[in-house]
């Protein structure tokens, strides 16, 4: 049977194995053209699923689910014998009539039920509407269309006298404020029933759908089947967008990944040996949707309907990851031909294209919304000096230059208010980075923002050459063995005592480091070994391409600072500022294009300016200044013609 | 109180479902038509028909019998009593082929139901006791042998009894319908018996998980070691654990280096020289905790043999449904899936 019944198997349940066995009694009373005992069956089945209801026992009314839809599937397979007729017959309608009965003492137990039972009650409904989805199911595998219909019938039944309608609930949602919270959470657990049958029904109708999509069956099954499910107690199904939403939240999280059992729908057996996914929800549900949308002409909105107040746990990027989904399938929809012939091009690319601006309406809206959550909420301190402190330990753990002058002992406070130094960093404006920095639901890392510290490093170390550069001619060297030599020779004649090696890294495999003055031994831990038992650096950086420095360090060069009140080693100021409204109102006169739109939509100037002010302004500084002392103390080289 | 984790749950479990316990008067007949416990109903026979007497109790004693007869008596009851038992074994021997159900599990719940087995070791060792009688006849004191006699023929009057007794319980196994109620009431018991030993196995599960010591996994990349601990020879299953000692211990240990548990609950099958240790740390802290991983060990008690889960009634009663529903009976179909149902009820009212 290739029906995944989840029989009982647990070692601590003395009644583990009874169903695996109960199906087998059900076969051979199928077989043996029992009705009788099939009715005996039956009734056990009944009574085990009534006995689970009064003692809220979920595993074994799930387990007893699957045995009643088993009816319909054991007795299909004798469906084409004469002689079998009546025992299928009876199989199949009591299969979805079962399930249907379920309901008159499940609604009587939750009608008289607190709030808590009432979870626990609607727990069991959706396992019996997930019963009757997957029976569903398996009659659109079997095509068997008038077994659909019976049990399609059965589930209106579940409703008799009364209507699935959310328009009530629609207008409660939009004002909540108006009944408090304990009716409110009884009021959502009253409507989880229309609720599981509406996503009951989608399920059915969208997967039949996906079923045409990769031609599983044909257009006139398909319109068949999906004539029957048009409506419901003869009234169009109507899908709100927040239903989606609510929906689309319950999909994408961790607790609820097997809903409706859809994640294991699948029109085909995996075939050995060949790589192959399972369709995913996600894929063929919002696809099913966006085409229902279409032969509707629009999507249905409500506005005003907060689904906060139904379903706690939702993640705010949910909803762009919603939108982001149907815009693809409008994407695949639109390109597959076999849509068109679907919808016999009546209105077709016309209601695609309302369709997408809807969306693109709903996903500004939705920016808006969340950008002026995010520009009115104030920075969370921790996150701040998390992030502070991320950048300082990168510019600590990449500094070079600085390390080698606090190696010398040359770096030297600058006490002179006067004397002008040089301020290195930058006053950063970092677009819709806000959320960095924020404490609540709409905070969101992003990697890598903390490498700012190493690059302020680089931008020291680039200064640092740059003043070294300027101070002194180069000499041009034909290899750098002989550079080095002649260097390190001039330098000692100078009466200075060479202490310092810094060179372009390509020299390192470019002869250095196979010369017999090259020895490994790090004299500075930072080095990368010494030559002529000088300490020698190799640096990356552009200003030294081809280039070496020999230098009496101590005496060739002086680091002046400026101290920095508050900043991390008295010397690096960093600070997260805020978009004032006046750099935001600069920021739209500077390039209004940019932010006058957001999803293709023109927002307003009020709102683009609140657009603005979920970016940051970073600001990060030293004030520093480097100083030759004495351009004798060292010599600057450049090799020429480099192989 | 005795230290045991079985008697914790017990405790436990007897508060939430009381229903799971048997009565004393089920216990003790479970005891005594135990073919094992033949031992206690001969001794008991013996003790009464050799020493019971010498207690003189007036009222018995009110039969004078004439110290030339008392042996011709002796000897005459022998007789009497060992035509009896043979004319009893062969009546049984008929009603028992006349059973309504003649399976090997309807077999098996006639002997344990009808009491055959305490009558039949009764009537045998009475009969034995008169034979030994009847030889000591010339050693043993005349008012010896008359005492003797006398309790003899009580018994023999009890006997009787007792076969008349256990006839009209062999009669009910020729009637279906008193097998089907057995068969029902033997599935119950079984499933409670079952019941209790998971509810003690989930229970020492639990108790052992709230003392804190950390999971043991094989996939660690230190290495781990259990000491010197060695596992009794023979020994399979954990029959008990000692958890107000465990506890002590565990508390001592608190701030220690860390020791390991590997699945401890009553009940759980160990394999002899296998990875069949309970507690583990790593092998650096093995010296600073040397005793106390040995106290740990000598806390689970472990046996050749426990209790086990019995599943011969249900197996049974599934057999029974499948034949029924081939041959087409749906009033036998009926009966057994409702004992199926009285499973349901007893496992979907067990609480732990």
């Amino acid at each position: 049977m290739d029906f995944g019944f989840t029989l009982n198997r647990n070692v601590d349940d003395i009644t583990a194995g009874i169903g695996t066995d109960v199906l087998k009694q059900i076969t051979k009373a199928v077989q043996s053209n029992s009705i009788e005992s099939f009715y005996k069956i039956d009734g056990f089945c009944n009574k085990i699923l009534m006995l689970s209801i009064e003692n809220k026992h979920i595993t074994h009314f799930k387990e007893y689910l699957d045995i009643v839809i088993g009816y319909y599937i054991i007795s299909y397979e004798y469906k084409n014998n004469a002689l079998y007729n009546k025992i299928f017959e009876i199989c199949s309608d009591r299969s979805a009539r079962r399930i249907r009965e379920l309901f008159i003492l499940l609604n009587y137990v939750f009608n008289k039920s607190k709030l808590e039972d009432k979870k626990i009650y609607n727990r069991f409904k959706l396992q019996a509407f997930n019963a009757f989805s997957q029976l569903l199911f398996e009659q659109i595998k079997r095509k068997d269309i008038q077994c659909f219909k019976l049990t399609f019938n059965q589930i209106e039944n579940v409703f008799l006298g009364e209507t699935i309608s959310m328009s009530e609930f629609d207008m409660t949602l939009r004002n909540p404020a108006k009944i408090d919270t304990e009716k409110l959470k009884n009021y959502i657990e009253d409507i989880q029933t229309n609720i599981y049958v509406k996503h009951a029904i989608l399920g059915i109708r969208y997967w039949l759908y996906f079923l045409y999509g990769n031609k599983q069956i044909s257009l006139e099954d398909l319109t068949q089947f999906i004539r029957l499910t048009n409506q419901f107690k003869k009234r169009p199904i109507s899908i709100e967008f927040w239903e989606m939403e609510l929906l689309f939240n319950k999909l994408n999280s961790t607790h609820s990944t097997r809903y409706f059992n859809w994640q294991g729908w699948d029109y085909e057996t995996h075939p050995e040996g060949e790589s192959y996914t399972m369709p995913s929800v996600f894929d063929w549900f919002f696809c099913g949707y966006i085409i229902d949308s279409i032969q509707q002409g629009s999507i249905h909105i409500t506005p005003h309907v907060n689904i906060d107040l139904i379903e706690v746990n939702n993640a705010p990027q949910n909803i762009t990851l919603l939108i982001g989904t149907l815009k693809d399938k409008i994407q695949k929809i639109q390109n597959k031909d076999i849509w068109l012939e679907y919808f016999n091009k009546i209105h077709f690319n016309d209601n695609i294209k309302t369709i997408s601006e809807q969306l693109n309406q709903i996903s500004s809206i939705i920016e808006i919304k969340k950008a002026n959550e995010i520009a009115n909420e104030k920075l969370d301190i921790n996150n701040v000096t998390e992030f502070r402190t991320k950048f300082y330990e990168r510019w600590k753990k990449s500094k070079f230059i600085r390390e080698i002058f606090e190696y010398f002992d040359t770096k030297k406070i600058c006490k002179d208010k006067d004397r002008k130094l040089f301020l290195i960093g930058q006053n950063m404006f970092f677009e819709k980075a806000k959320i960095l920095f924020l404490g609540g639901k709409h905070c969101q890392r992003i990697y890598g923002v903390e490498d700012l510290g190493a690059k302020l490093s680089h931008w020291e170390d680039d200064f640092f050459f740059q003043t070294v550069l300027k101070g002194q001619t180069e000499i041009v060297y034909p290899s750098i063995i002989t550079g080095l030599q002649e260097s390190i020779k001039n330098i000692k004649n100078k009466k200075y005592t060479p202490t310092i090696i810094l060179a372009d890294s390509t020299f390192g495999w470019m002869g250095l480091k196979t010369d017999e003055k090259w020895n490994d031994e790090k004299i500075i831990d930072s080095s990368a070994g010494s030559y002529d038992s000088i300490p020698v650096f190799f640096v990356n950086a552009g200003l030294l391409e081809n280039r070496f420095i020999v230098a009496d360090f101590g005496k060739a060069f002086t680091m002046l600072y400026r101290e920095i009140e508050n900043g991390f080693e008295n010397e690096l100021k960093i600070d997260i500022k805020l978009v004032s409204d006046i750099i935001a109102q600069e920021k739209l006169n500077k390039e209004p294009l940019k932010w006058k739109y957001v999803d293709g939509q023109e927002i307003s100037e009020e709102d683009a300016i609140t657009h603005i002010k979920t970016s940051v302004i970073v600001d990060f500084e030293v004030v520093e200044l480097f100083e030759v002392n004495n351009s004798n103390a060292f010599e600057i080289g450049l090799i020429e013609n480099i192989k | 109180m005795s230290d045991s984790i079985k008697k914790e749950a017990d405790k436990l479990l007897n508060i939430e479902n009381p229903n799971l316990y048997e009565s004393n008067k089920d216990r003790f007949m479970d005891f005594i038509n135990d073919h094992n416990n033949w031992y206690i109903v001969v001794f008991c026979v013996l003790f009464i028909f050799f020493i019971m007497h010498l207690l003189d109790i007036p009222v018995l004693n009110f039969i004078p019998i004439k110290d030339d007869t008392v042996k011709n008596l002796i000897n005459s009851r022998t007789n009497n009593i060992v035509t009896m038992i043979s004319v009893t074994f062969a009546i049984i021997g008929f009603l028992i082929a006349n059973l309504a159900i003649k399976e090997s599990f309807t077999y098996n719940l006639l002997f344990k139901k009808s009491t055959f087995f305490p009558v039949a070791f009764i009537a045998l060792s009475l009969i034995a006791s008169f034979i030994v009688l009847s030889t000591f006849s010339d050693w043993w004191s005349i008012d010896y042998q008359s005492d003797t006699l006398l309790v003899g023929t009580y018994l023999i009057l009890i006997v009787i009894f007792l076969i008349g007794y256990l006839f009209t319980k062999l009669v009910r196994f020729t009637n279906q319908k008193y097998i089907l109620d057995l068969v029902e009431k033997e599935l119950i018991s079984e499933s409670k018996k079952n019941l209790l030993m998971i509810g003690r196995k989930v229970i020492s599960l639990n108790k052992i998980t709230e003392l804190g010591f950390y999971q043991y996994s094989m996939a660690f990349l230190i290495k781990m070691t259990k000491g010197e601990f060695v596992l009794p020879n023979d020994h399979n299953v954990i029959s008990d654990i000692k958890i107000k000692k465990l506890r002590k211990i565990s508390e001592k240990i608190v701030g220690k280096p860390k020791v390991f548990v590997k699945d401890i609950f009553l009940y759980r099958e160990v394999v002899p020289n296998s990875e069949d240790g309970f507690f583990y740390l790593d092998e650096n802290d093995y010296p600073q905790l040397k005793d106390e991983i040995k106290e740990l060990n000598n806390c689970i008690i472990t046996s050749k043999k426990g209790d086990q889960i019995h599943t011969e009634a249900k197996e049974y009663v599934l057999q029974k449904l499948q034949e029924n529903i081939s041959s087409n009976d749906e009033k036998l179909v009926e009966s057994y899936l409702n004992m199926l149902f009285e499973m349901y009820k007893l496992q979907q009212n067990f609480k732990i």
